[in-house]
């Protein structure tokens, strides 16, 4: 098991000891894993390093192998998808996934608490405070224009925004962001990490990156995972200058130049 | 005033209301809906007119009444699989379902033997005294019975299969063959004898439906208003259901199930709820049909009869409910007419039809149409 | 009786000499006013070996037989216009022109006649050089338990060159034994040492009547062991019909699984592969039949099999290129279109072939190896069988050592790093179609030793064998191998149980229920495959 320095363990947001194995392989070998109320953590790693998988154990998409989830005051090792994001789990994926048939609106309409229930979707409406909730966050992030528009059309970066987007409107407090920042152009970026920043102290938000000027912007905690496990924590500035970081991203007998 | 939205690929659509909003999309609309909404207002009255004026025999009113029953099972399909991308191939088997059902209280009215038995389940049996009427016949012989049956019936099947098929995630084209699958193994069982189903020759003949013979004039052409009369309800129960939340959802399912899934909802349910109404309808379709037709029997559900409403729908447009009835109704009436005509080549023309518009037409008649209209719009616009 | 003795005693020495050709004999006597020349000559015509008299006693027994100017002939018409044909007894060959009713003397056939031609019938067969009829008539003789038959039988017991008609001859005379109480035991004995199953019912029949203990003992045992003997037969037997059943879907399911779960295509016109390499083998038979000689004809049929192979490959290889390739990515849609096509497909073979056609099975698979009493292979299924074999090894020594399974199988996994790399990977795509669709071929001209050719045979294999492909894991052959093994087994076991088309629905809702709790199959897909 690896090290693991600073963290309380009274986190909202804990995982202990978590294994996960795949046909052998083990993705994930975490001694503790913890994210403070409130807090933005940045998790970044080389390719295979277990990032995603991370993510899947939290949200509950993977079971670990072992080890336990605890999130504010529940065990959700065991529990459902739908369960958890039932918590107030939200989870932006790799690559965004948006309803592309619906308009921007209706996508944001969709992502509202409540209403889960078959019946309850075949009559009323979403009410008038809901509807400016929604219009506030679009403007927000810059998705106001496109509102009647269906999702298909909207750029790359957009859709990034628009899934963000749709995590906020549903009331979710811890977000998993995986790689907000692929293929947004530098303005974009920017503005991505302005909204992420937005969201630190009423959300908790994990988010893995591998742009490490979007990550220098965030100014947050970086945990680094490589093979699994956490290889180093701290500042960007503490863990860019770990010898064992160096050696995971550069190789070997590299000097950082 | 938004700008101009790309009509190429919006499948969603829209709502009858909207047709009043207004703007360019609403001259759109006019054309792709008020049209298709015309051609319903003639079904209902203007082919009875012109069987008074004489421009056409009960004969084909009564067909027309048949493909209307199609076209109700091809919106159920569009449903299912047009908006929720659930491709079920085991439509038929249902709408069978729902015309065994009917069928069976028609024969309980119609000529008896002995004791009571339907002159249909006695042609098979070769058992002539001795025999006693099955038990499960017996309430069929009411008419509120077996209507609840026609829906009951198909409405059940499709939940739990649905239900427990996509509970174990199966879905894509596994689920697809496994329908085909379970209509085969229905078609096996309803082709035995034993089974005390009528066996191959299925139930014939139908001669009174509640006290009206079938084969007056006059209770055909009623059964054809009947059968309009259902599609249109249709049209308007599936045109509602899409524009609310739920359709919504189901579209929602077809394109991001996972991103559904982690924003709470249970698609389980969702589409458990839209394969038992896809069901439901075809069953009542099969119940219309049944009397019109003087017959049903297994061969209504043979693998082909299926995979037939995916062509229509995907000929008419898949996600426009439209399209579907465009599909229903053009291709059986094309099939009417070639068969009388060019008998031989109607295989090879459905075939290739349905060849062409996967490859060429993805989105249908329907489809081309709405694309043609945002491509004038768009040149329209342009300053 | 002394004549029947003597005629007994000739019948012995005939058959003792062995089968040559047979005596002639003279028919006339059968006209003659006394009993016992009439007797005789029925006796001689028994012993006579010549099979043609069979038909002729039987029209006799018929009082088809006349005497016409001192010999015997047949006439078969009804003589109620007053005419008739008369005809040779032996050749029925006509005898000249029709003759009047007046003409012909009766010949009288009563009671004895008849039973007497009965028993010369009889003889007739266990003499004749046909194998197939002789054991036939052994069986018969053999089920009469009376000592006539006895007597008749055991020379042929001991001489006969057949083995199996040895075996018949000696069952046959264990049964007559029975029924004398003093050779009864033996007789038990014997009869288990033969595995004579059908000796069942006699031996149970002798176990009521009996009193000795010891005897029933005997039998008791001789009971249980032929009992026991023919449950192994039938485990054995349902076994080889399993492995039978299950071969064509698992040689077609091969291909839909190289198609399906390498390439991801779901090919529904797979059905039609099996129809093209079918009819392809058809059309080399006609080939053979119209250009080459006769003693050809044996060898169309491994011609046929790589014809049919050759022709669904190239068909497949087509379809790939004109429909599928525009569809990748596209499950739902390669699903519809490759429908469409399947439908084209059959509706030109159906316009060309008509709707059904026979093939005669080649000469040297008639038949079957009977490996042991009453359990018969046919050869035709252990064919099928071998060429299963063939085809797993085939796929399997294709895809793991050579380098044109190795591209495939790299293609599959990765097609934009094997592109990278200088594969060609759209010719692979051509070439692993052509691979899948050349087995669901061959496994066509297999088929075709067990039925006639319909356009649309290749139906009722397509939804079966992609339940196969699905329950057996998608992409991994020994899966499909194993479930194509168990649905073809566990369709038979049922069948004695319920009938074939409720087995077959049991069968496809085991499928079903198995996917419900197993999605991915008996072996799943390693790592993070996507589902479909």
């Amino acid at each position: 098991m690896s090290d693991i320095t600073g963290g309380t363990r009274a986190d909202f947001l804990q995982l202990t000891e978590i294994t996960a194995v795949f046909d052998g392989f083990k993705a994930l070998d975490v001694n503790y894993f913890g994210v403070d109320r409130g807090d933005l953590r940045v998790v970044i790693g080389p390719n295979g390093a277990g990032k995603t998988t991370l993510c899947d154990v939290i949200s509950g998409k993977t079971k670990p192998t072992s080890g336990r989830v605890v999130i504010g005051e529940h065990d959700v090792t065991t529990w459902r998808d739908a369960d958890i994001s039932a918590l107030g789990v939200g989870r932006k994926f790799q690559t965004p996934s948006v309803f592309d048939s619906l308009t921007v609106y209706e996508n944001m309409e969709l992502a509202l608490p409540g209403r889960r229930r078959v019946w309850q979707n075949l009559f009323g409406s979403e009410t008038a405070a809901q509807r400016e909730q929604i219009d506030a966050l679009l403007t927000r992030t810059h998705l106001i224009e496109r509102r009647n528009h269906p999702a298909l059309d909207l750029s790359h970066g957009q859709r990034q925004w628009l899934e963000i987007s749709m995590l906020m409107v549903s009331g979710a407090t811890l977000l998993l962001v995986d790689e907000p920042a692929a293929g947004l152009t530098d303005h974009e970026t920017a503005l991505t990490a302005e909204l992420l920043s937005e969201l630190k102290g009423d959300h908790t938000l994990i988010v893995i990156e591998h742009d490490m000027e979007f990550v220098r912007r965030l100014n947050s905690r970086v945990t680094v995972l490589c093979e699994g496990r956490v290889l180093s924590d701290g500042t960007l500035d503490h863990v860019s200058q770990d010898p064992k970081v160096m050696e995971a991203y550069l190789g070997r007998g590299k000097e950082r130049t | 005033m938004s700008d101009m939205p790309s009509g190429m690929r919006y499948a969603t659509v829209p709502p009858l209301l909207r047709l009043y909003r207004g703007g360019w999309r609403g001259a759109a609309l006019w054309t792709d809906q008020a049209l298709p909404g015309l051609a319903l207002f003639a079904l209902l009255l203007g082919v009875p007119m012109a069987l008074a004026l004489g421009w056409c025999d009960e004969a084909f009113v009564s067909k027309l009444g048949r493909f209307c029953c199609f076209a109700i099972m091809a919106i159920g399909l569009d449903l299912v699989w047009g908006y929720t991308g659930i491709l079920s191939l085991c439509q038929a088997m249902f709408f069978t379902i729902g015309g065994y059902a009917v069928g069976m209280y028609i024969a309980m009215q119609g000529p008896l033997l002995g004791n009571g038995i339907p002159e249909a389940l006695y042609v098979v049996s070769s058992e002539i005294g001795g025999m006693t009427l099955p038990a499960f016949w017996q309430p069929f012989g009411h008419l509120g019975f077996a209507l609840l049956m026609v829906v009951l019936l198909p409405g059940l099947l499709a939940f739990i299969f649905g239900y427990f098929a996509f509970r174990s995630r199966i879905r894509g084209v596994y689920f697809s063959i496994i329908t085909q699958a379970l209509t085969i193994a229905m078609w096996l069982l309803f082709c035995r004898n034993d089974l005390q189903l009528c066996g191959t020759n299925g139930i014939t003949p139908l001669k009174t439906f509640a006290g009206f013979d079938l084969t007056d004039p006059v209770v055909k052409i009623a059964l054809y208003e009947v059968s309009a009369l259902a599609l249109v309800g249709t049209v308007l129960l599936a045109l509602w259901l899409t524009g609310t939340r739920f359709g919504r959802l189901l579209l929602a399912v077809r394109d991001s199930e996972m991103r559904l899934r982690f924003a709470g909802y249970q698609p389980v349910w969702i589409k458990t709820a839209v394969f038992t109404l896809g069901a439901v309808l075809a069953g009542i379709a099969g119940a219309l049909y049944t009397p019109q037709n003087g017959n049903i029997n297994p061969a209504d559900m043979i693998a082909v009869k299926s995979i037939l409403v995916v062509v229509w729908v995907a000929v008419g447009g898949r996600s426009t409910v439209f399209g579907a009835v465009l599909g229903a109704l053009g291709i059986n009436l094309l099939y009417s007419y070639l068969t009388s005509v060019m008998p031989s080549t109607w295989p090879f023309v459905l075939g290739g039809i349905f060849v062409g518009v996967v490859l060429f037409m993805p989105t249908g008649v329907i489809g081309m149409w709405r694309r043609l209209i945002a491509k004038a719009q768009t040149v329209k616009a342009v300053p | 009786m002394n004549l029947r003795i003597i005629s007994v005693l000739l019948v012995l020495a005939s058959v003792l000499c062995g089968v040559e050709t047979p005596d002639a004999v003279d028919l006339t006597p059968l006209s003659s006013d006394e009993g016992p020349a009439r007797s005789a000559a029925l006796d001689a015509i028994g012993a006579s070996r010549e099979p043609r008299l069979i038909p002729f006693l039987e029209d006799y027994r018929q009082n088809s037989a006349w005497l016409l100017d001192g010999k015997i002939v047949l006439v078969l018409d009804s003589l109620d216009d007053g005419q008739g044909q008369p005809l040779d007894p032996l050749t029925r060959a006509a005898l000249g022109a029709p003759v009047a009713k007046s003409q012909l003397a009766e010949v009288p056939v009563r009671m004895k006649e008849r039973r007497l031609a009965g028993e010369a019938i009889d003889r007739l067969r266990l003499a004749d050089p046909n194998p197939v009829n002789r054991l036939n008539a052994v069986v018969r003789t053999g089920d009469g338990f009376t000592e006539t038959a006895r007597v008749m039988l055991v020379p042929i017991a001991a001489a006969d060159e057949v083995p199996a008609i040895r075996r018949a001859a000696a069952e046959g005379v264990a049964m007559a034994d029975l029924a004398v109480p003093a050779s009864r035991a033996a007789a038990a004995g014997a009869l288990a040492t033969l595995n004579s199953t059908r000796s069942l019912t006699r031996l149970k029949d002798v176990l009521a009547t009996e009193q000795d203990d010891a005897t029933k003992v005997a039998v008791n045992l001789a009971i249980a062991d032929i009992t026991s003997y023919q449950s192994r037969i039938r485990v054995a037997q349902t076994i080889f019909s399993g492995l039978s059943a299950g071969s064509i879907l698992i040689i077609m399911a091969l291909g839909l699984s190289i198609t399906f779960g390498l390439m991801g295509i779901i090919n529904m016109a797979h059905g039609e592969m099996l129809m093209v390499g079918a009819y392809a083998s058809l059309l080399v038979s006609w080939a053979f039949h119209a250009w080459l000689p006769a003693s050809f004809m044996p060898w169309y049929f491994p011609v046929g099999v790589i014809a049919g192979f050759g022709a669904a490959g190239v068909v497949g290889w087509l379809l790939e290129l004109t429909v599928i390739r525009h569809l990748y990515g596209r499950p739902l849609e390669t699903l519809l279109a490759t429908w469409g096509i399947s439908y084209l497909l059959i509706q030109t073979v159906r316009v060309s072939f008509g709707d059904n056609q026979a093939v005669t099975a080649p000469g040297w698979l008639v038949g079957g190896w009977e490996p042991s009493p009453d359990l018969v292979l046919p050869w035709n299924r252990l064919f099928i069988i071998m060429l299963t074999a063939v085809s797993i090894i085939g796929v399997w020594l294709l895809l793991t050592k050579t380098r044109l399974g190795l591209l495939l199988r790299a293609t599959t996994q990765s097609r934009r790093t094997a592109g990278s790399l200088g594969v060609d990977t759209r010719r692979i795509d051509g070439l692993t179609f052509a691979l899948g669709s050349g087995l669901a071929g061959a496994a066509g001209v297999a088929l075709t030793l067990i039925g006639g050719l319909k356009p649309d045979m290749g139906q009722e294999f397509i939804i079966d064998s992609f339940l196969t492909v699905a329950a057996g894991g998608v992409g991994n052959l020994a899966g499909v191998v194993w479930a194509g093994l168990g649905l073809g087994i566990i369709n038979k076991l049922l069948e004695p149980f319920v009938q074939t088309v409720y087995a077959k629905v049991l069968v496809l809702g085991l499928v079903i229920l198995f996917l419900q709790f197993r999605p991915q199959g008996i072996f799943p897909p390693r790592g993070r495959l996507a589902d479909v």
